[in-house]
């Protein structure tokens, strides 16, 4: 019985010896989520084009950690037209991604859908102007046109749909949102 | 055999001598059968006694009793029952003997299986409700959280057909144990959408315990325990094989799951045996009572292979290895951003695309890899006890993949390709675990007991790009000593269990996060005990009390990201300290031959529940927009309930049964009810059963079955973003037998028809409650062949 019970033990322990250790070589402790950190809408006054605004959304640490760093206040003139794009950048590695090429290269699966808060909706005209190859807007370039403000604020919703899951319809948002983020407005101040 | 009062008693003595050992003794090893009607059941607590010691059978009619050279007198007894005695040879090698026990009052009848004492390994005062293979046969094919259902306070958490997870009177993952071959299952299962890793086709039967088991098997086993237990290793000469095919039509899922068991007896007595199986299964596209669950399917190739040695002088060794792949779709309705995204897919109230029926699987997805190993060897040591000892290994591989990888750069079409064969996420966990256990320590006439020890090695790594939880490698070692005192009426029984774990978490920083603790230790006792009285002869109450305790999860220190199922962000605690819980629980039972009846309260009273709570003025704000935040705390918490379950037999083969469970919790400190608390749940059904149906089928059965489930209307609005969806009832109907004659002989069968009517309905427990509606129609069909 003695010779049964240490053989049992010996073979328990050559097992586990034997089968010791997860493999280490695979292991990735790769940091680098490339979510963007960075958004900039760029706006072009169409009748002076000297005048130019850069508003950014910074959040370098990604979700969660430190609140965005910057979250510029677009301030716009009244009536005037603008012409805009969106860039969107990894900023949080070195060289920073431009995750804007990766949207253009795909923007048959994406959209941007900009929603002006009830407070300015009827001061402000956003409309996208750029198509995917299904002729659907994609909104990497957009015009907003400005009615008579006095100083009114509110937020314009800058959403970016993914288009994985579904299909891009050109009119509703899907599930799976890459952005999601507000922009104080100020309209004729 | 009396077919009249139906019951007989058989009792199987297996007499083999110690040789080499010691002369004096010899063991016999005793199993039990009842039979009713065709239908063999374990029959345990009957009293083997001779001279001064004694031993009651388990619950699975088994005892292993130690008797010296010279005693020839064995005696066996069962309340309800007329005892008897037997006299054995001295010179008696090998014997088999078959005896009748009567029943004292004539509509007597035995102590149904389902609520049998746990005697001979732990805490013998607790009851155990366990499945037998013959029931789980009916219902073969589906996972295992599906199966254990029926059982009285078992509940699913469900995310989508393919992943389902037990929940026992409300405690799940972290809180309930479940073993399998005798080792604590460990996958990654503090996460509610990893269901258990077991093929369901290889299982021979599963006891559960219910309320506190952390005595005899450590802190995981705070709110019970799922015993999983393969199927029987012949030990005498036998070849035996068969094979299971089961289809239904709600997901086209098709399985085939083919086993051989082989035996052997050598001519010195010695046993040896093997059993194999292989179980393949594919999957598609799940439907509801109005559409398609869009990537939904998914496949699994399981292998399963046990042996066993038996020496003629009751030492035995066996081992149990499987292993368990699957892939599964995960729904891409349920694939959200943020938590604007998830108030959308609530709104619209359906999923927002059209799918069709398909088998193949898209992203999202999981691949699973379960392997174990269990070896377990029994030696009786004469005048001492039985030593068990028990060596698991374990290897878990969880891949999970993400519907598009948006954390890398999309440079070029081919990159993307082979970053998406690439997982997002990948844990590796790797698990040693060796236990020692001396059992069936028989001190006197009365007292028995069992002293253990318990080990264990684990070590968890992550692939990929998310950091959910860190790496570790955690050491636990417990301790333990469960006595029992059995009277003819009475058992009492107490234990108490100390257990230490270490911790080593990996130093971990990126620009969000630092982890930078070196080794965390956890310590505490459990403490058990109880007593069980049989009151009259019908009539049975037992009361248990018990505190145990749990270390707090690497998941709920260090989680830090976003939960996409749920839109939160979860942000885990560095600082939590164990969690305690005191069990009171309660349990009366009536059985006579037609009528039996059983009731279950227990209250739970937690100090130091970890639960994520809401951080509402801190929302947390990302460039894929705001989520609600959650930090895991610890609250004061109390989970109480009762639990019912009544069957009456009417002329021995119409049964009536109802049973409902009730489970409520509360968060103490806030004062609101605890989130995912089961919905009361009640069912009723009529079961028709005759041995021969039109001479055509044996054992023929056709039950119907009404379930209802109450509307969770206890809930605290600000741990959900909808409330709880409606009441719902659900009808089945099951009919099967064995084919009697023909080329077809020997087919078992079986037909379900699941959710008859195609109800919508959402439960409150399936986490897709949100985005789809639960499965719709299902019909089952099962055959079992046997090939030899």
């Amino acid at each position: 019985m003695k010779h049964f019970i240490s053989s049992f033990f010996a073979l328990a322990i050559a097992i586990g010896i034997s089968s010791c250790g997860i493999n280490d070589h695979d292991h990735d402790h790769d940091q680098d989520h490339d979510y963007p950190t960075t958004v900039i809408v760029t706006l072009v006054n169409q009748s002076n084009t000297a005048d130019t605004i850069n508003a950014v959304w910074k959040d370098l640490d990604g979700p969660g950690g430190a609140a965005p760093s910057i979250i510029d206040t677009i301030s716009l003139k009244s009536d005037i037209i603008y012409i805009g794009s969106i860039k969107l950048y990894n900023e949080s590695k070195s060289p920073k991604t431009d995750i804007t090429q990766d949207i253009k290269a795909y923007d048959y699966e994406h959209q941007f859908f900009f929603t002006p808060s009830t407070g300015i909706a009827s001061l402000v005209e956003w409309t996208i102007t750029d198509k995917d190859r299904n002729n659907l807007p994609v909104g990497l370039t957009f015009q907003v046109k400005t009615k008579t403000g006095a100083g009114s604020k509110g937020f314009v919703n800058i959403v970016l749909s993914h288009y994985d899951s579904m299909t891009k319809n050109g009119s509703s948002k899907s599930l799976e949102s890459d952005i999601d983020v507000d922009y104080p407005v100020i309209i004729g101040q | 055999m009396n077919h009249l009062n139906g019951i007989v008693l058989s009792l199987f003595l297996c007499l083999i001598p110690l040789q080499h050992v010691v002369a004096q003794t010899r063991i016999l090893h005793i199993s039990t059968i009842h039979i009713q009607q065709h239908s063999k059941k374990p029959l345990a607590s009957v009293r083997i006694a001779s001279g001064n010691s004694g031993i009651l059978t388990d619950n699975t009619g088994h005892a292993d009793f130690i008797i010296s050279i010279s005693d020839h007198i064995v005696s066996f007894s069962k309340p309800g029952y007329i005892g008897g005695s037997i006299t054995i040879p001295a010179s008696v090698n090998d014997t088999s003997l078959t005896f009748i026990m009567q029943p004292i009052a004539f509509q007597g009848k035995a102590v149904q299986v389902t609520g049998d004492r746990n005697t001979v390994y732990g805490i013998a005062s607790q009851d155990v409700n366990i499945i037998k293979s013959e029931t789980l046969d009916k219902h073969r094919g589906q996972t295992l959280g599906e199966t254990l259902k029926r059982v009285t306070g078992l509940h699913t958490l469900q995310t989508g057909p393919s992943i389902s997870k037990p929940v026992l009177r409300g405690m799940h993952s972290q809180r309930l144990l479940i073993a399998n071959a005798g080792i604590a299952q460990e996958g990654q299962q503090w996460g509610s959408e990893h269901a258990p890793e077991i093929d369901a086709f290889s299982i021979g039967s599963v006891e559960i315990l219910k309320g506190a088991a952390g005595v005899e098997y450590g802190p995981g086993a705070m709110g019970g325990m799922i015993r999983i237990i393969p199927p029987d290793i012949p030990d005498t000469a036998h070849f035996y094989s068969s094979v299971t095919l089961q289809g239904q039509t709600n997901n086209w899922q098709g399985a085939i799951s083919p086993s051989l068991s082989w035996g052997t007896r050598f001519s010195n007595n010695d046993a040896f045996g093997l059993r194999a199986q292989v179980t393949g299964k594919q999957a598609g596209n799940a439907k509801t009572a109005d559409y398609v669950l869009g990537n939904t399917g998914f496949t699994e190739l399981n292998g399963q292979l046990q042996g066993k040695y038996a020496f003629s002088n009751g030492e035995n060794i066996q081992f149990t290895t499987s292993s368990f792949n699957t892939e599964l779709g995960i729904f891409k309705g349920s694939h959200i951003s943020n938590a604007s995204d998830l108030l959308r897919a609530i709104e619209s109230g359906h999923p927002l695309q059209q799918y069709d029926f398909t088998y193949d699987i898209g992203f999202p997805k999981q691949q699973i890899i379960h392997h174990l190993l269990s070896i377990q060897g029994n030696i009786p040591l004469e005048g001492i006890g039985l030593l068990e000892a028990t060596y698991g290994w374990q290897f878990n591989d969880r891949s999970e993949f993400d519907a598009h990888n948006l954390r890398v750069p999309k440079d070029s079409s081919i990159l993307l390709e082979q970053l998406l064969v690439k997982p997002a996420m990948r844990l590796l966990l790797e698990t040693y675990s060796g236990d020692i256990k001396l059992k069936a320590i028989q001190i006197n006439d009365h007292i028995s007991g069992t002293i253990g020890v318990s080990s264990q090695l684990q070590q968890n790594k992550r692939l990929g790009k998310v950091v959910l939880i860190p790496d570790y490698f955690m050491t636990a070692l417990g301790a333990y000593a469960i006595g029992n005192v059995m009277f003819d009426d009475v058992i009492i029984s107490g234990g108490a269990r100390f257990d230490t774990r270490s911790i080593n978490i990996d130093k971990y920083s990126s620009p969000t996060r630092l982890i930078n603790d070196s080794v965390l230790n956890f310590s505490g006792f459990s403490l058990s005990g109880g007593f069980m009285w049989q009151m009259h002869e019908h009539l049975r109450l037992s009361m248990n009390v018990g505190q145990t305790w749990r270390p707090p999860q690497v998941n709920e220190l260090y989680s830090y990201d976003i939960h996409h199922g749920t839109a939160q962000f979860e942000i885990g605690k560095r600082g939590l300290s164990p969690e305690q819980s005191r069990t009171i629980d309660l349990a009366l039972l009536y059985d006579t031959h037609d009528c039996t009846f059983d009731l279950s309260l227990f209250h739970n009273q937690f100090d130091g529940f970890i639960i994520l709570q809401p951080d509402r003025a801190r929302p947390t704000l990302t460039v894929r927009g705001s989520f609600p935040t959650f930090r895991y705390d610890q609250v004061q918490a109390a989970m109480y309930g009762a639990e019912f379950q009544g069957d009456y037999t009417f002329d021995d083969w119409l049964t009536f049964s109802l049973q409902g469970s009730m489970i409520r919790g509360d968060n103490q400190s806030t004062g609101n009810p605890l989130f995912m608390i089961p919905a009361d749940r009640m069912s009723g059904s009529l079961h028709a059963h005759r041995e021969s149906f039109l001479d055509a089928f044996g054992d023929a059965f056709i039950e119907f079955r009404m379930t209802h489930v109450r509307r969770q209307d206890r809930f605290d609005p600000n741990l959900d973003y909808t409330s709880p969806p409606p009441a719902y009832s659900l009808f089945d109907i099951n009919l099967g037998g064995t084919i009697l004659h023909g080329p077809l002989k020997g087919i078992a069968t079986n037909l379900s028809f699941q959710n008859i009517g195609d109800i919508a309905f959402r439960d409150y427990l399936s986490r897709y409650r949100y985005f789809a509606l639960d499965t719709g129609f299902n019909c089952v069909v099962r055959m079992t062949i046997p090939i030899l």
